[in-house]
Parts: structure tokens; sequence; C-alpha cells
């Protein structure tokens, strides 16, 4: 999934880089948002084994 | 009450200044994430963890608002819903990337904890991580006090706008750089191991045995 999420940033760029529509700029940043706070979502899998 | 001309000349003083500003936090994230990182990378061999490697990302997507604003400004599109627009982005991202750090400084705050990788001036990566994500937002938050007082204002000269597209691509080419490096750490497999010890492409295809 790691490197479909860098495609998906990557992607974002070359749009900010290439494309003027200012929609289209702000779905492509929000899907490669997206993909990374699910890629971290994913990683999180067990409460913190901490207490203050 | 300032002259009319002072008053221009005062603007564009301060957007040239916005606009270097946005070039400066560019660079400074390209060299964190090609430099330092694939220094600890390749020289010392230390692979990224999953986390770490989301870090990344955080930066990119910070990145990104920077990428917006300087790309918009040397078009010479840049309005001010567009440079709210790239401050956004900056600060979205560098959220999402405090939050990613700071999870990973909480895995490793128990005492006795030796932390993941190696501490550098006493901190470890993450730690740096979480640092640089506050600098953003706190850049982000100080060009925002002052409204649109430094909406960037890109050079005429050519050499100087050459330059900054040369950074732009030195961007686009990180992220490429980092997305091949990872797929060779990740192979074939869905995601990383939590603590990476090899990179599993080449033991796919058995170039390593």
């Amino acid at each position: 999934m790691d490197p479909l999420v860098f495609a998906l940033i990557l992607v974002a760029a070359l749009v900010i880089i290439f494309v003027r529509k200012r929609w289209v700029i702000m779905l492509s940043y929000s899907v490669a948002f997206l993909a990374t706070a699910a890629l971290f979502a994913h990683h999180v899998t067990d409460a913190l084994n901490v207490s203050f | 009450m300032p002259e009319p001309v002072a008053l221009e000349q005062r603007n564009m003083l301060l957007g040239k200044l916005g606009f270097w500003a946005q070039v400066a936090f560019l660079v400074a994230y390209i060299g964190v994430l090609s430099g330092a990182m694939f220094f600890f990378q390749f020289a010392l061999n230390e692979l990224p963890c999953p986390l770490c490697i989301t870090q990344r990302m955080g930066m990119m997507l910070s990145s990104l608002g920077a990428v917006y604003v300087l790309v918009q400004s040397l078009r010479g599109t840049l309005s001010t819903s567009g440079f709210m627009t790239g401050l956004g982005f900056s600060i979205v991202g560098a959220l999402l990337g405090a939050f990613m750090s700071a999870r990973q400084i909480l895995l490793h705050i128990a005492p006795g904890d030796p932390g993941y990788g190696e501490a550098v001036f006493g901190l470890h990566l993450y730690t740096w991580a979480l640092v640089s994500f506050v600098v953003v937002l706190v850049f982000a938050g100080v060009i925002l006090v002052f409204g649109t007082e430094f909406t960037p204002i890109a050079p005429t000269s050519p050499a100087a706008r050459t330059i900054v597209w040369i950074i732009i691509w030195i961007f686009v080419a990180t992220v490429a750089v980092n997305l091949v490096v990872v797929f060779v750490e990740e192979g074939f497999n869905l995601y990383l191991p939590d603590n990476p010890v090899r990179y599993e492409l080449l033991y796919q295809l058995g170039i390593l045995k």
C-alpha cells in the first residue's frame, strides 16, 4: 500500500503543476491525504501502553 | 499616512519575502526528505519503519501547499483564495504528520525504551519530525496573522524563476524516489512489517538469498 500512497502524492504534485482547475487540484490532494490517513490508521493497531 | 509609492514598494517587498519564504519551506523539506533520511537509510542502513514512512508522506502533503503557492505565483494566477488554499494544504498535512510523529513518540516514551533508530542531537528522527511539523504550523499561522501582506510575488528574473522551477521538480523527483525505495523495501507484500530488516523485493525476485 505504501508505494500506492506515494503514487497518489506524486499524482497530486503533478496535478498541481499541470492542471489549472482548482477543484481537480483539491480533489487529488484530498485523495492523497485520505489515503495517507487511512494507511496511518491501519498501523495504529492497539492502545498505547502508557498511563499518566 | 505613507505615500502610495512607498506603500507599493513595501507590498512588493513583503510579497517577495512571502515568495522566498515558501521556497525556503520547500527546500527545507526536500533537504529533510532526500538528504537526512536517505543518509540514515542508505549510509547507516537504518530501514524506515511504517510510521516513519507515513511521516515522510505527511511532510510531502505539507510541502504540496508550498508547491501549489509557488506554481500559481510563477504563473501569475495566484489569488488570495489560492494562497489560502496553499496554506491550508500545508496546515492539514502538518497536522496529520504531527499526529503520526506524536503516536511514535508515545510508543517509545516508557522509561528504559531505547526508541527506534539512531538519535540525532539527543532526539530521535520522529521527534525531529514533530518539531518540523510544529514549525510548519507556526510558519503558516504567522503568515495568516498578517492576512494578505505576504501574498507571494514571483521574481521577474528568468534565472530566479528557473531556479524555483528546478526546486519544484526536485521535490517531485524526491516523491518519485521515495516511491521506488519503499516498493523495494515492501516488495509485493501489502504492508511493511513493523520492524523492517531487509529489502523484501530483492529477496522476492531472487536477487538476494
